[in-house]
């Protein structure tokens, strides 16, 4: 029991990672990101080329960051700025256009073969924690829940403490008002892209580490945080935390129900929140409560 | 030379020509009103000056420069405000993040959190208050603020009063007297015709998008602004 919770917690901690880029993307610039997956795969393949380099993965994840921020930035002033200015469609397709063309891309460049990043990193990959109670935790998904606890820790400070912060949000919840301050909202938006993507190198890693991939394995990435996402809603970094909590503790009490529960207890958790966030059905339950108070 | 100059002016909403050749010129330290009926083409003027509406022709002069092919933003880091109509507060954010974001000017002056606090001490109590719970006059001092925290040369506001208490009307004209004694240019849109006459060193009646009357409150009547309001040129 214990150890099914603990399992579940760090799985969570996994699916917030892998969920923060999409969170913030959303949350700031109302840009439901679809090449989210396929974006953390190419992170995982740069982080992967460097590290056959003899680059330790430390610094590849620096590199990595610097260059998807880089990337973020023109995949804004190339494509999502356009896009957002024609309506809430065109940025789903878009972002879904990027995928299939990177998850083909990627394809034709590395091949169908899955690779990890677990040869990089010695014994981190199976050394473990032990607990009392024999309880053995793996340190990696450890270090995950941990570097997701101070990724959104970070996005949450950038966002309410500094300058940057703030002007994103400005340009996010009104533009026009936001360039009459004197903000360059293009820029800002721009940049706002930019850290986006560069979450999700950590994100990259998590999944390189944790498991093996190929170059479609993007579209896995982003139901998972996709569904994240939705569970948690929107507002603060750390509503996605408590989203990915309850997406993995569903999963997992799935699992532990029937072998094949695991996907169907996070996808019918997912369906509950979505339906009990729809208005009708809000209303509706409300009315059923009223006319049993009234009986 | 005029703080701001603006020479024929033009702009259109669809096939609707909402501005047509409008010029206005603005003295350091001067304070012009820009009055006229709803749908007179006022605030599309003030919108079309300040970058936020597509420019249908014309020519902005700022402290000497030219700034008509530039962008909204780099209009406001010219030293160009626009206090726009409804305030536009960010309503999620606090006083103190309002008034910074102001500041995104990067343009050196006098103003600061603490300066405005002192210009607006009804606002210094407010400090962490959501922009959006405050009372209508509250909001308007947070928006001024705002739009002295990007240390301009030129402010121009839209229907100041709108929506505020009398009192919060004369406190925020309080303020406004201040800022152009310290030589600032004020581009003021007001629906009240006594206080036009009372405050303004020149006063610009709009009708129908163009210029209908242009005189200095010392030689007009509210009734006289009133009849240009409408297209009556006044004997």
């Amino acid at each position: 029991m214990m150890g099914l919770v603990i399992s579940a917690a760090l799985l969570g901690g996994y699916y917030a990672i892998l969920a923060t880029g999409l969170a913030f993307m959303y949350s700031v610039m109302n840009i439901i990101n679809l090449a989210h997956g396929a974006l953390i795969v190419l992170a995982a393949y740069g982080l992967y080329v460097l590290g056959t380099q003899g680059i330790a993965l430390p610094v590849g994840i620096v590199v990595m960051s610097v260059a998807m921020f880089a990337f973020g930035m023109l995949l804004h002033k190339t494509v999502l700025s356009r896009a957002s200015g024609g309506g809430e469609l065109l940025p789903l397709l878009a972002t879904f256009g990027i995928a299939i063309i990177l998850d083909n891309l990627m394809f034709q460049t590395f091949g169908a073969d899955n690779l990890s990043l677990a040869p990089f990193v010695g014994d981190l990959s199976w050394a473990s924690f032990e607990l009392p109670g024999d309880i053995f935790v793996g340190q990696l998904s450890v270090y995950i829940l941990v570097a997701a606890l101070i990724i959104i820790a970070l996005i949450e400070t950038l966002m309410r403490r500094t300058d940057l912060g703030r002007r994103i949000q400005a340009t996010s919840q009104d533009r026009a008002t936001a360039s009459l301050l004197g903000i360059n909202t293009g820029r800002t938006a721009a940049i706002a892209t930019g850290i986006a993507l560069a979450t999700g190198v950590f994100a990259a890693t998590a999944m390189g580490l944790r498991s093996a991939w190929g170059p479609y394995s993007g579209s896995a990435q982003l139901l998972f945080a996709f569904e994240a996402v939705v569970i948690g809603g929107i507002g603060s970094m750390w509503r996605v935390l408590i989203g990915a909590m309850i997406l993995a503790f569903a999963q997992s009490i799935g699992a532990a129900i029937h072998p094949q529960g695991f996907l169907i207890g996070g996808h019918l958790t997912f369906l509950i929140v979505v339906f009990y966030r729809l208005p009708t059905w809000r209303n509706a339950i409300a009315k059923f409560r009223q006319a049993r108070v009234q009986a | 030379m005029s703080t701001l100059l603006a020479q024929n002016m033009s702009a259109t909403h669809g096939q609707l020509t909402a501005v047509h050749n409008v010029s206005l010129s603005l003295e350091p330290g001067e304070m012009l009103f820009l009055v006229g009926a709803n749908g007179a083409g006022k605030t599309t003027l003030l919108r079309t000056i300040a970058g936020d509406h597509v420019q249908g022709s014309g020519e902005i002069m700022l402290s000497g420069v030219d700034i008509s092919d530039r962008p909204a933003h780099l209009r406001a880091r010219a030293g160009l405000a626009l206090v726009p109509e409804g305030r536009r507060l960010f309503p999620d954010m606090t006083v103190r993040e309002n008034l910074m974001l102001g500041a995104s000017t990067s343009r050196e002056g006098p103003w600061s959190v603490a300066a405005i606090f002192e210009a607006f001490p009804n606002l210094a109590k407010l400090d962490r208050a959501m922009a959006g719970k405050l009372s209508g006059g509250e909001q308007q001092a947070v928006a001024i603020g705002r739009a002295l925290m990007g240390d301009p040369v030129a402010i121009m506001l839209d229907e100041v009063s709108l929506g505020l208490s009398p009192a919060a009307v004369d406190l925020a004209y309080g303020a406004l007297r201040k800022t152009r004694d310290m030589g600032l240019a004020l581009l003021v849109v007001e629906q009240d015709l006594n206080r036009a006459i009372r405050e303004a060193d020149q006063i610009i009646v709009m009708c129908e998008g163009r210029v209908a009357l242009r005189v200095r409150p010392q030689d007009t009547t509210v009734a006289a602004l009133a009849a240009a309001s409408f297209g009556q040129v006044a004997a």
